[in-house]
């Protein structure tokens, strides 16, 4: 299913299920459920920052979910695919539809930027022209001001730029999802105003984001709704009305 | 007091025995990883070309070296032995038996251990501490089928070229050498080399290369992707990969002799 087939708002896109999360000995969450709609901006927030990063690792795919109870299991499902547990085939699918954008903008050290750039491009669409992607690759790197570095190596660019360079490769092949671990990270405040600016346009465009972070500008521009997660209470879902919002900012700082 | 030293080795032999187990459920997920490896196409053949490229031809001189030095001091020892070099069969015989059947593929394994596997771990190791496996795995990305397959396929191909190369460089460069300090006829010490090899001599460093290459790549890849989060953790990974690759390639060396002879 394309994304720009069906806009449908309440389409779940992604179900997670009896999941529980121990964070060095402590029980942030147990048997925690809910869903996420498409199209929509997630807040995942909290005091835990570990825990927060955690959960959004388990819906990314990269941390398995780990039960505590030996007869239940954690389940994360993106459009009815158990993303940990169904065939590995099926999962590549999943996975080309979902981008995570790391708190550094990581990338592989032994590539070139532009081997970086079009790796998950490469191994998802293998029979695509790159063309087409590296010239959307150099449009964007024009929006955002980044010159000419894809034939370096990504140590010998700066934090800021791998992190605008990993915007610019999660929009690449156009995703369902994404998910980001503390956006902001590295970044100065025109920087920030640019990747607002940046993600807004995405999710315009029908995205869904999924994001870990204090930065209280991206409360105000791109969440729809929040995932509270505090120790010892079952996770809250919380959504925007000015009353729950001005709630969250005992979490927010302006800067993160 | 007693007591504390045994549960301490218990504990050792408990923690040895789990790598033991982790070790051989991490080779069995590589080696059915192998035949996946061809979904990768292009970006899977770069990382196999780079691996063979550095473990393979980077290494070509430091090969020539000991190979050359390895025949030449065999044919000092035998000369100091026997007196008379090129009359007997012994100095064809040793050079067969040491160089060729024994040491050319231990020799060209502990290379690539000190270079290459090394590498390989501490690279892994690297990549683990600055998320670039979590990356890998965000894209949908096996780090078995895109780091450690080409990487294992990597050591295998240049274990298996520096052997032959090895026995090619120990042949020649002692062949020289016997001929500007012993007056030896090239031509006469290569014919007399080859009439005494037979087809085990050539098979067993054949097969003890590929061998050690599957463990150095196995070992080093494992030591490498064993490391959590800490950049500190990378050393003492590292120099555990290279002494369990040294003691595996060494008991192999000796398992594969004893099985042909």
């Amino acid at each position: 299913m394309n994304r720009n087939e069906d806009k449908n708002m309440d389409v779940e896109l992604v179900e997670v299920s009896h999941l529980d999360l121990e964070v060095e000995g402590i029980e942030i969450f147990s048997n925690m459920s809910f869903s996420i709609k498409k199209s929509r901006g997630y807040l995942i927030t909290g005091p835990n920052e570990e825990a927060n990063l955690v959960l959004l690792k388990i819906i990314g795919g990269i941390v398995p979910p780990q039960s505590v109870h030996p007869n239940q299991r954690g389940q994360v499902l993106f459009l009815g695919t158990d993303i940990y547990n169904d065939r590995e085939k099926e999962i590549k699918e999943v996975k080309k539809r979902i981008a995570f954008v790391f708190r550094e903008g990581t990338m592989i050290s032994n590539l070139t930027i532009r081997e970086n750039m079009l790796l998950p491009f490469l191994f998802h669409c293998p029979d695509n022209n790159c063309a087409a992607a590296l010239e959307k690759i150099e449009a964007d790197s024009q929006f955002f001001g980044i010159p000419d570095v894809l034939d370096k190596r990504p140590e010998l660019v700066s934090y800021c730029l791998k992190k605008k360079l990993a915007y610019i490769r999660a929009s690449l092949q156009e995703p369902d999802l994404i998910l980001l671990e503390k956006p902001m990270f590295n970044l100065d405040e025109e920087d920030c105003q640019q990747v607002l600016y940046y993600l807004e346009n995405l999710k315009k465009n029908g995205m869904t984001f999924i994001i870990a972070s204090r930065y209280q500008l991206i409360l105000e521009t791109l969440i729809d709704e929040a995932i509270v997660l505090e120790e010892g209470k079952m996770p809250n879902i919380i959504g925007k009305t000015h009353k729950e919002f001005a709630e969250l900012s005992r979490f927010t700082t302006v800067r993160s | 007091m007693q007591s504390g030293i045994i549960s301490s080795a218990v504990s050792k032999i408990k923690q040895a025995l789990k790598d033991v187990v982790e070790f051989y459920f991490f080779s069995i997920s590589v080696f059915c990883r192998i035949f996946r490896f061809h979904q990768l196409k292009g970006i899977g053949k770069t990382v196999l070309f780079r691996q063979v490229m550095f473990s393979g031809s980077d290494a070509l001189l430091p090969i020539s070296f000991i190979s050359i030095s390895t025949s030449v001091l065999v044919i000092l020892e035998v000369h100091q032995i026997m007196g008379q070099l090129g009359k007997g069969r012994l100095l064809y015989e040793l050079l067969v038996v040491i160089v060729i059947r024994q040491l050319s593929s231990l020799l060209t394994a502990l290379v690539v251990i000190a270079r290459s596997g090394t590498s390989i771990s501490t690279e892994l190791g690297n990549m683990v501490v600055h998320k670039e496996i979590d990356l890998l795995n965000s894209f949908g990305i096996s780090p078995f089928t895109y780091l450690v397959v080409p990487r294992m396929a990597g050591v295998v191909v240049s274990l298996f070229t520096l052997t032959l190369y090895f026995n090619l460089s120990a042949v020649l460069g002692g062949a020289l050498f016997a001929n500007i300090f012993y007056d030896i006829n090239i031509g006469l010490f290569l014919n007399r080399l080859i009439r005494e090899l037979t087809f085990l001599d050539l098979f067993m460093p054949v097969i003890k290369s590929v061998l050690f290459g599957i463990v150095i790549g196995l070992i080093s890849c494992y030591q490498g992707l064993k490391v959590s989060r800490a950049s500190t953790e990378v050393p003492q990974r590292t120099m555990r990969s290279v002494v369990n690759s040294v003691v595996s390639v060494i008991a192999l060396n000796v398992g594969v002799t004893v099985f042909y002879i």
